[in-house]
């Protein structure tokens, strides 16, 4: 049990938390978790202890599903790209960004609405961020995140593929601002890292060379 | 036609027609007169003995409809589908014959524009290794999501390339090295080794594509590739067709306004739904698993891989809410409507099916799944149908024009047959004998059968078995092998109307007196009708059907108390889907078949089916009108303009294959679940005028349609694409020696077409069993001659259904046509279930006098309506009837009671503050007012308000 050393939820921001003490509390080993939630409780302390080490983030425990562990990872991705997304909010206009692209070579559709359409980048970010996270929070697809069906595995590939759009959007289109946040966040070494060593994406799609870096 | 050996003359022929003369040749045209006069004038009407002992008159006979009087047994054998490589064939049509090759260019150039793939495999697929498999079919998917048309439907024909088998990489002919394990192609005769690999690596490149998802990319392609609008003004032919006839027109193109869809339209279209198909088809087979692989481990790697993908398969889509099925559908009702008639709708249809096997399952599913209902329903299972028919033997019926007679021909089994019926009579217990008094067709003492191996003594029903076996009488002429008892394959059933209907009868007749609806009193009954009655509950059978409707009464009756518990199965759930727009996916179907029927002119009708067959350049040629009057003798594929002849003919074969296909499981998958779904379905299948289009179809010369030779053997895949790969991108060309010309081979028959006729008379049966009204709408279309002529088509199965439809006609066609046509009465007699008390071959007079057949149907409607209100008028409100609007016969003061106003209010604080709610004008203009007298004013103890009632647990 967690020792209180103040009355309510622990591990809780609750309301009126001051952003110095944003999730100030004490770290504990993964085999003490006894949440349900453990896998999302141990990657979000690992991130807030360094979040530019990539590796430690992403070394996966012995005593987790991989599945588990790749949707946690995933889940934990979307939530961090809002970040992205706003940053690029200021910038990505429909106007200058009409197109979802990266390099000249391809423009996508996104894929998020009964037929896929061609959406501006940033209207692509927003639905694509948004699809993702119905999908991940889908009772279909994932009714229980304790184990993960295998059928709903394959999944998580078309999700990265998409979400790794974004990046690239980002990278050359906006580069002083990916360049900003992949300083503070190292995002995007990370997602590369995640997706190749699960082969969710294949390496001709990692288009942002982010590990010569 | 067997000759009946036994002397014509009669004894008195000596004195009437004199002496006959010894010598007699063949060929003498003088025929031989009697001297009689009267003789002579009589006889001069009638065809000639000697001519019709000769077998000559037949010739006369004949007419062009008669092309092939008498076809021998097929060995047809029912099944859900053809076998694979067939189904895959049928995918293709002959015209599309180039892009197996467009479809390799596009792997080659997808190789050469990514770093990775190129340089040490070549254009090899199958030397790449698994992870690299995976990753290319990674790539193509993700290529799936450009924006830009041309990307996507170069990468979907590289992977189409890829899930045909790769067959690129048959090109070196010594680096072969064949995998036959797999042994299931090995049936096929005309298949070679190569044939055989190429389809098991199609099978096994499909299920790598299951794995990395191919399906949710596939859809999504489909979804963009729908919303396409169909561009009227017409493009260039990008086809570069130099199989087909090269005297054509061009120059007329660009002044066409209104032009009709081609090939061109709908590439991307078709090559994604053939994926599909390739996907759906290998993976629904379970038993292409072992053939593809050997260790047990990677067998239950695809079986789990299977397993995940059906379940993807029947999921709705995630924006959509909708599963492929019913996008599928969807796509039928802008096709036949004009809006996107460039949807190829063969691909359509043969997906859709394809689909729906693979989702409900085939007639051995619906079997298991009918027995388990009716199990858990407490009621007997008997032998179905389709499983004992399948086996059966055909009757041979004679030609309607020959001489009149029964089963001609001498029989081995004559002697046997008439022990057999002694026998039965010995070996009769008790209760057969007192049998006899019901009706004189109950089965089990006299069959003079046709079939000899079909029958076997089935166990279910007890009373019917005669326990002849073993215990005979012996005799001293004994037969030394044990023979049995032949007898229908069938059990008796009686309907518990039927029942009631002898006992009123009964009770009229003894007492006066009538207890409708009781079965058991059987006070005062002398005992012959006991014993009738005790036969008769013996083999009462009551279906799902009626246990249903009785259900339904009862829920309709006590709307209150009587709740319905209505299981989400899948059937439950895509019938809910497609519910709003039955009418036009029935429409749909019914237009296309109504196209696809073999007697209709090419382009005249309203859907046009020959997108995806016809080229811009064939388009124009009229050789569609002339391809009708093709005689068969003359088919000749060496001819040009044969081919394109025969590609539209296979083409409307395979859409009515999958087009009756699709109607049938789903009659049948409905009736399983509940059987006003099915009775729904049905009648919008009658309003559309099913009937009538199902009898044009068998009304057509069924020889000739199932002996149809529109297949060009060394066109289909996969030897096409084997030989494009091996000999440097050149296409067959066909000669003497791959194509057959001349008569068809004794036994040889289209699986297709035997398949869709049997799906044809099914569904007639379906529709039309119980139903007076539509039994006589067959009568009044005329279907009895139709039929006989079916009857013709010795496929046991066929024969059947048939037998079964004009069972139901009997009665109203008369006793003139049931005196001659007395062999189909006994074909009837000793193929088709018998039921007790049913005097379906006697009765002269039509059942009931009231030809009031409208008022069936729309009670049925009334029925139909009542129970979608009742179910699904919470989901589609459109469905929901209104008080006394429906008024159903019985208790009046139902039809008043509106149930929505029974619904509990809803008092949950957070949906009613969440309704949107339209406020009056004059309160918002005077919303300050309200407010400082509504809410200012008052005094309200906010506290007490949001502790809500609950005690204070921080106090």
């Amino acid at each position: 049990m967690a020792t209180t050393t103040r009355p309510g939820a622990i591990r809780r921001n609750g309301p009126g938390t001051k952003r110095s003490e944003w999730s100030n509390w004490e770290t504990l080993s993964y085999e003490d978790m006894d949440s349900s939630l453990n896998v999302q409780q141990y990657i979000q302390q690992t991130i807030k202890q360094n979040p530019l080490d990539v590796d430690t983030i992403l070394n996966q425990l012995p005593d987790i599903d991989e599945g588990v562990w790749k949707y946690e990872h995933l889940r934990q991705f979307v939530l961090q790209l809002n970040g992205l997304a706003l940053l690029l909010q200021e910038e990505c206009y429909p106007s200058a960004c009409a197109q979802m692209t990266a390099t000249e070579q391809w423009i996508f559709l996104c894929a998020a609405h009964k037929n896929p359409k061609e959406c501006s980048a940033i209207d692509y970010t927003r639905h694509t961020l948004d699809g993702a996270a119905i999908l991940l929070n889908s009772s279909k697809y994932f009714p229980s995140r304790i184990n993960i069906k295998e059928s709903s595995i394959s999944k998580l590939g078309s999700v990265c593929r998409r979400i790794y759009r974004i990046f690239s959007h980002a990278y050359f289109h906006h580069k002083p601002l990916f360049e900003k946040f992949e300083a503070e966040t190292a995002l995007c070494k990370r997602f590369t890292v995640y997706v190749t060593r699960y082969n969710l994406i294949a390496k001709e799609h990692l288009i942002v060379p982010i590990l010569q870096q | 036609m067997d000759e009946v050996k036994r002397p014509v003359r009669p004894n008195f022929a000596e004195d009437v027609y004199g002496t006959p003369s010894t010598e007699r040749s063949d060929n003498s045209g003088i025929s031989e007169m009697s001297e009689s006069s009267l003789a002579q004038r009589r006889a001069a009407v009638l065809p000639k003995l000697k001519d019709l002992r000769n077998g000559e008159m037949h010739g006369k006979l004949e007419t062009e409809r008669d092309h092939q009087a008498e076809i021998g047994d097929l060995a047809f054998t029912y099944e859900d589908a053809d076998e694979y490589h067939n189904e895959l064939a049928e995918l293709y049509a002959y015209s599309e014959m180039e892009e197996f090759g467009k479809n390799a260019h596009a792997y080659k150039a997808f190789l050469e524009s990514s770093e990775d793939f190129n340089s040490k495999f070549g254009n090899s697929f199958v030397d790449l290794g698994r992870q690299k498999q995976l990753d290319v079919l990674n790539i193509l998917c993700a290529r799936f999501d450009s924006a830009s048309a041309e990307e996507r439907l170069s990468a979907a024909r590289a992977f189409l390339y890829v899930l045909q088998g790769a067959f690129m990489d048959y090109d070196e002919e010594e680096d072969l090295q064949l995998d036959n394990s797999g042994n299931i192609f090995a049936q096929n005769p005309s298949s070679s080794g190569i044939n055989n690999d190429c389809l098991i690596r199609a099978a096994k490149y499909g299920y790598l594509a299951a794995e990395v998802g191919a399906l949710e990319a596939l859809t999504m392609m489909l979804l963009r590739e729908i919303e396409e609008p169909f561009d009227q003004e017409g493009c260039e032919s990008k086809v570069n067709s130099s199989w087909q006839l090269s005297s054509t027109d061009l120059s007329d193109h660009s002044k066409r306004n209104k032009r009709s869809a081609t090939l061109v339209d709908n590439q991307a279209l078709r090559t994604v739904l053939s994926a599909m198909y390739h996907l759906v088809e290998t993976i629904r087979r379970k038993e292409l698993i072992d053939a593809i692989t050997d260790t047990t481990e990677s067998r239950e790697h695809l079986r789990s891989v299977r397993v995940s993908f059906l379940e993807d398969l029947e999921r709705p889509l995630l924006y959509l809410n909708k599963p492929l099925l019913i996008v599928l559908f969807d796509m039928m009702t802008p096709f036949y409507s004009g809006i996107s008639p460039h949807f190829p709708v063969k691909k359509i249809f043969l997906l859709t099916w394809k689909i729906i096997l693979a989702t409900f399952g085939g007639w051995q599913a619906a079997l298991a799944d009918k027995n388990a209902l009716r199990r858990k329903a407490g009621l007997s299972i008997l032998e179905d149908t389709l499983e004992v028919a399948r086996h059966m033997k055909a009757c041979s019926l004679p030609d309607g024009d020959g001489p009149i007679g029964g089963f001609r021909g001498v029989r081995k089994t004559m002697p046997g047959r008439m022990l057999g019926r002694q026998m039965a009579y010995t070996e009769t217990d008790g209760e057969d004998v007192n049998e006899l008094d019901g009706s004189a067709d109950i089965s089990g003492s006299e069959t003079p059968v046709p079939g000899d191996e079909a029958l076997t003594p089935i166990s279910s029903s007890s009373s019917m078995s005669t326990e002849g076996e073993g215990e005979r009488t012996p005799t001293a002429t004994s037969p030394s092998e044990s023979r049995q008892i032949r007898r229908l394959p069938w059990s008796g059933k009686v309907r518990k109307d039927d029942i009631d209907v002898f006992m009123q009868h009964a009770r009229k007749k003894f007492f006066s007196y009538e207890l409708s609806g009781d079965i058991d009193t059987v006070f005062g009954l002398p005992p012959p009708i006991l014993s009738s009655l005790k036969v008769l509950k013996k083999h009462l059978y009551v279906s799902l059907g009626e246990v249903q409707l009785k259900q339904e009464e009862e829920l309709n009756r006590y709307v209150f108390s009587k709740k319905e518990d209505v299981i989400g199965n899948k059937t439950e759930l895509i019938y809910r889907q497609l519910l709003p727009t039955m009418s036009n996916y029935v429409v749909a179907l019914l237009k296309v078949l109504l196209a696809a029927a073999p007697s209709s002119k090419a382009k005249g009708e309203s859907v046009n089916i020959f997108c995806d067959v016809l080229t811009p350049e064939t388009d124009a040629i009229d050789v569609l009108s002339s391809s009708m009057s093709l005689d068969r003798c003359g088919i000749n594929p060496l001819e040009e303009s044969v081919r394109l002849a025969i590609d539209i003919h296979r083409h409307k074969e395979i859409v009515v294959k999958a087009a009756s296909s699709v109607i049938i499981l789903l009659l049948k998958h409905f009736k399983l679940n509940h059987v006003f779904q099915f009775e729904a379905f049905a009648q919008q299948l009658i309003y559309c005028n099913g009937i009538p289009l199902m009898l044009k179809f068998l009304d057509q010369n069924m020889i000739r349609y199932i002996q149809s030779r529109h297949e060009i053997h060394p066109y289909n895949y996969p030897q096409c694409a084997i030989y494009w790969a091996r000999n440097k991108e050149e296409f067959p060309s066909l000669n003497a020696d791959n194509v057959e010309i001349g008569p068809a081979a004794e036994g040889y028959y289209l699986w297709r077409n035997v398949f869709s006729s049997i799906n044809m008379v099914r569904i007639l049966n379906k529709l039309t069993k119980w139903k007076l009204a539509r039994t006589m709408m067959l009568v009044v279309f005329k279907s009895a001659p139709i039929l006989k002529r079916c009857l013709k088509i010795r496929v046991g199965l066929f024969q059947l259904y048939t037998l079964k439809l004009l069972k139901m006609q009997a009665r109203y066609l008369g006793r003139p046509w049931r005196r001659s046509n007395m062999d189909i009465i006994s074909a009837i007699y000793c193929t088709v279930r018998h039921r007790l008390a049913d005097d379906w071959a006697f009765a002269n007079d039509p059942r009931s006098k009231s030809w009031d057949f409208q008022t069936d149907e729309s009670s049925l409607k009334s029925l139909i309506e009542r129970f979608h209100s009742r179910r699904y008028s919470k989901i589609h409100p459109a469905f929901a009837i209104e008080v006394n609007e429906n008024v159903v016969p019985g208790d009046n003061y139902l039809n008043h009671v509106d149930l929505r106003e029974y619904e509990p209010v809803d008092n949950c604080s957070f949906s009613v503050l969440g309704k949107d709610m339209d406020l009056p004008d004059n309160f918002k203009d005077n919303y300050e007012l309200w407010l400082t007298r509504e809410v200012f004013r008052n005094q309200i103890d906010w506290d007490q308000f949001l502790s809500e009632g609950k005690p204070d647990r921080n106090a």
